[in-house]
This record gives structure tokens, sequence and C-alpha cells, in this order.
């Protein structure tokens, strides 16, 4: 789903087109959902954030106004915050464990864990970063504001975290 | 490595989520519209900042101002009215008018011939300072003026404008006039040294000295030729009556009893009574016209003598007023407004807007944060 298609359906939603919403549903929770899991190691919770995360967006859904934030870019920041607040009233985040870590289902089980544990040794905005880009799939302007960093630096951190990760591959 | 990790995010994507619609339905069923239309797209043209940078173009444009050329009138000293600005209008100088200078020499009206290098050069100072504190600088100015062994002729000053005319010597002008230039910053003073040969006044006067001691010369010959003149006729009659006088004397001493002697003796003494009158009228009028004459050429004399005086005072007054410097010093208040107008090129209004309009841009292109809750 491109930027533009977000904004027309937004639009749509706003002026009540639950059809539009359905469709920002299905486009965005799939990513909300996978960054989720992947910051709280937990699908349970990170089903619980992911209904958090919506509801918040649908309270705010009509006063919302783009000006340059992209829907996806919202429903991050949105989720992160949500995150933080856990995190907070469960006095602090839990170490990642790749072990411990649920890695769903899939074929290629060994690949992953081994990309977790490139991720475990990264510190958390290495992780957060990586995760915004490759999960979340958006753009570094995107990640820039969620992160409340200018461009530039969004640009130099996610390239550092990259080469920092190879060099762990490696 | 790229590659690496857009696989892994595809994957991480496409976890199952098995109360998918569970969810969509529960919080869709909280979701309830408001009835007022969605908010407006803002444009993507900053309409506010180009709308404020016309403005500023607009008021840019309409408040430079002219370039019109100083125009000097002939070679009279520049005046007021002329090509100068200073006095200004606001000023409280008195107007000099245009024959400032000629009401100090009369100004013959012909050029010197240019083998005549000699200058006489009588420079006039005009300036004008702007300052917050008017009068504190009249003050100043009128002290550096005395300090120059300088006088102050006329001056004045108030909160807003002031004015000072002085003379000052020659011989310290310049470092009158850096004292000053010191008062107040390049910005706020504003200069003009005007100097003018007075060569042709010069040559006026000499001619006049000139001429009137050939005129004076001339006359006392005429007064010595006179006198000459007139003693010699004086002396000749003066002889005439003598010898006239004896031979009446002799012959009226003389004793006889011949009545042709006695009418011979009565005849000559008629006649020589006769002509020692004569003489002596003569004398008196000789006397008498010697006097006019004498007075004419002595009148004549003292009126020249007067005139060479007068020009000779004319040509120390000219040599008194090279030596002098004068000129005025006119002060202006100025307003906050003005200080920022020397230092901003062009209006400071249109660069109000222009910032304005820079301040609109970076206010709609703001870093916004996004709204999480």
């Amino acid at each position: 789903m491109t930027s533009n298609e977000e904004q027309l359906l937004l639009k749509n939603a706003q002026g009540g087109d639950r059809a539009a919403l359905g469709m920002l549903w299905d486009g965005l929770t799939p990513k909300l959902f996978g960054y989720l899991v992947n910051v709280l190691r937990d699908r349970n919770l990170a089903e619980d954030m992911l209904q958090n995360t919506w509801l918040r967006a649908i309270e705010a859904l009509p006063k919302f106004q783009q000006r340059g934030v992209s829907v996806s870019a919202w429903l991050f920041a949105i989720a992160r915050n949500e995150c933080r607040q856990y995190w907070r009233k469960s006095h602090g985040e839990v170490p990642f464990d790749p072990a411990m870590h649920d890695r769903g289902t899939t074929d290629h089980a060994q690949d992953r864990l081994d990309i977790e544990s490139v991720l475990a040794s990264l510190s958390e905005d290495d992780r957060e970063l990586i995760r915004l880009r490759y999960i979340a799939d958006l753009p570094v302007s995107d990640i820039a504001r969620i992160m409340n960093i200018n461009f530039i630096a969004a640009r130099v951190r996610l390239h550092r975290a990259l080469a920092r990760a190879r060099a762990k591959i490696i | 490595m790229n590659e690496i990790f857009k696989k892994w995010g595809q994957k991480q994507r496409s976890l199952d989520l098995p109360r998918n619609d569970e969810l969509k339905k529960e919080i869709f069923s909280r979701y309830s519209p408001s009835s007022s239309p969605a908010p407006r797209l803002r444009s993507r043209i900053p309409w506010l900042s180009l709308a404020l940078a016309g403005v500023a173009v607009v008021v840019f444009f309409l408040s430079a101002k002219p370039i019109t050329p100083v125009v000097y009138k002939d070679a009279s000293a520049p005046t007021a009215s002329g090509g100068y600005q200073v006095p200004a209008e606001n000023s409280m100088a008195p107007d000099r008018g245009d024959s400032f200078l000629e009401k100090i020499l009369p100004n013959p009206q012909y050029d010197a011939p240019i083998t005549d290098t000699r200058e006489f050069l009588k420079t006039n100072y005009y300036s004008t300072i702007r300052s917050r504190h008017v009068i504190e600088q009249a003050g100043r100015v009128q002290t550096i003026i005395r300090g120059f062994g300088g006088r102050v002729d006329s001056q004045s000053s108030s909160e807003k404008s002031g004015y000072i005319s002085f003379a000052v010597p020659a011989d310290k002008f310049e470092l009158f006039r850096s004292e000053i230039k010191s008062l107040a910053r390049g910005k706020f003073y504003i200069e003009q040294t005007y100097s003018e040969n007075f060569l042709p006044q010069k040559q006026s006067i000499e001619e006049q000295q000139g001429q009137i001691s050939s005129d004076l010369g001339r006359l006392y010959t005429e007064r010595e030729v006179l006198q000459a003149s007139h003693q010699k006729t004086v002396a000749n009659l003066q002889y005439q009556v003598n010898t006239t006088a004896k031979e009446l004397a002799a012959l009226r001493a003389e004793v006889t009893d011949d009545p042709v002697r006695r009418a011979q003796i009565d005849a000559r003494v008629s006649e020589l009574v006769k002509q020692e009158n004569n003489l002596r009228t003569r004398l008196a009028n000789e006397n008498r016209d010697y006097q006019n004459k004498i007075s004419s050429l002595e009148a004549q004399i003292k009126n020249t003598e007067d005139d060479l005086a007068r020009v000779q005072r004319e040509d120390q007054n000219l040599v008194d007023n090279i030596a002098t410097v004068n000129g005025t010093i006119s002060l202006n208040w100025i307003s906050i407004w003005e200080l920022v107008d020397l230092y901003v090129p062009g209006s400071p209004l249109a660069w109000i807007i222009l910032f304005a309009a820079l301040g609109a841009f970076f206010w709609r292109h703001r870093r916004i944060e996004i709204p999480v809750s």
C-alpha cells in the first residue's frame, strides 16, 4: 500500500467509510503485529498491544491531520508509545533472548535464529531502526519522525546499525 | 545484508494473527466517525510565505529611493536648497541664501588669467550629525569650536534638532574636523567642505589699488605744480608791487617848486597808484584762485587716499577671511527606525515582511511530532 493510497483511505475512513478503514487494517496490521511480536517477544502481549494501538488510533482518527505524517508512521508511533508505557508499568524491558522468543511457524527457523542472534547483539536503538525499516517497511523520513531525530541522523544511524549487523554475521 | 533483512522483515510481517477478524470486529465496533467533515488537507504550496515574500518585494521596490544627480549652482557654494542635504528641512538652520560668499566680497564677473597661479582658498564647512542625544552633542560641538580658538556665531538646540554656526582658524581646521568627526560613527555623520579660490577678488583689489595709487600720484604732482606756479606768480606780482611802492615813495618824497615837475610827479603818482591797485587786485585774485584750486585738489587727494585705505581694508579682510573657515553643523535626532534604516539596505519594512515570510515558511515546515495519544 503506497502512501497516497493510505492518505485516500484515511480520508474516506475519517468521512465514515468503514470499508476504507478495513482496507487500512488489512494493509497495516501484519506489519504492526510483526513489529510488536519482535519488540515484545510475546504473541499474546503483542495482540493486546495491537488492540490498544488500534483503539487509540480509532479514537484519534477523526481529529488526525496528516501534515506530512503518513498513516503508517502514526500507527507505529502509537504502537511504540504503547510498548514504552507497558515497560514503564512492568518496570523495564525484558532482556532479549532468542531461545525464549516466539519464533512462530516457519520453514527457515535456523536462518531466523541467526538474524535474531545478530539483533540481540545490537543496541536497542539499532534494533528499533532495523525493525522500523524492514518489518514496518517505513521510509527513513518516517523513521526519523517516529524516533524524533532528523532525517540525516536517521539515515546515518541505520547505515551504521546495518554495518554492525554485517560485522556480527561475518 | 539489505536483502537478508528484507526477507527477514517479510517473514515477520507474515506472522499469523489468529484473532484477526475478532479483533477487527471488536475495534471497528468502537469506531464512531464524527459527523463533521474530514479535516481539510493542507495545500503543498506555502501560500502565506509566498504572499508575504511578494509583499516584501513590492515594498522594497516602492521604497527604493530614485537616484538623483547632485547639481551645484554655477560656481557658488552649495546652499541649503542646492545639491547638498545639509541643513535638512527639519533642522533649525537659518537660510543663508545664494549669496553667502558674495556678501563677503564683491565677486568680479571675470575669470582670472591662467598665468596667475596664486591661490587664495576660502573654505566653508557643512556637516550633519545624527544623534539620539542632540543637546549633549550640541554642547560638545561648541566646546570643540572654542577649544580650537574658534567662535560660535549662532546656535540653537532642542531635543529633536540643533544648529551651530561658527568660524575657526584655517590652520586648525583639519584637527577641528577630525575632532567633530569623532563625535559620531560614520553612518551618522555627513560632511561637505567647499573651497573657492578668491584670486579674482584679490586681482580686483590689486587693480583698484594700482588705479588709486596712480590717481593719487597724479594729484600730488598737480598740487606741487600748482603750488610752484602760485608761488612764482605771487612772487612776481609782489615784486611789481614793491617796485611800484618804492617809486611812489620816491616821487612822494621829492620836493620841487617847479610846477612842470610837480605836474609830472602828480601824473606819475596817479599812474603808479592805479598800477599798484591793479597789481594788488591781481595778487588777491591769484591767491583766491590758488585757494580754490588747492582746496579742490586737497579734496580729491583726500578722497583718493580714503579710497586707497578702503581697498587696503578690503585686502586685509580678504586675507583674514581666507584665514578663517566658516561652517555650520546641524544636529538631527535619529529614531530607532531610522537607525535600522541606516544599517539595513533597502526598506526595513520590506525586511520585516521578508522575515515574517521566512518565519511562516519554517513554522509550516517545522518538525511535526506525531500525535500518539
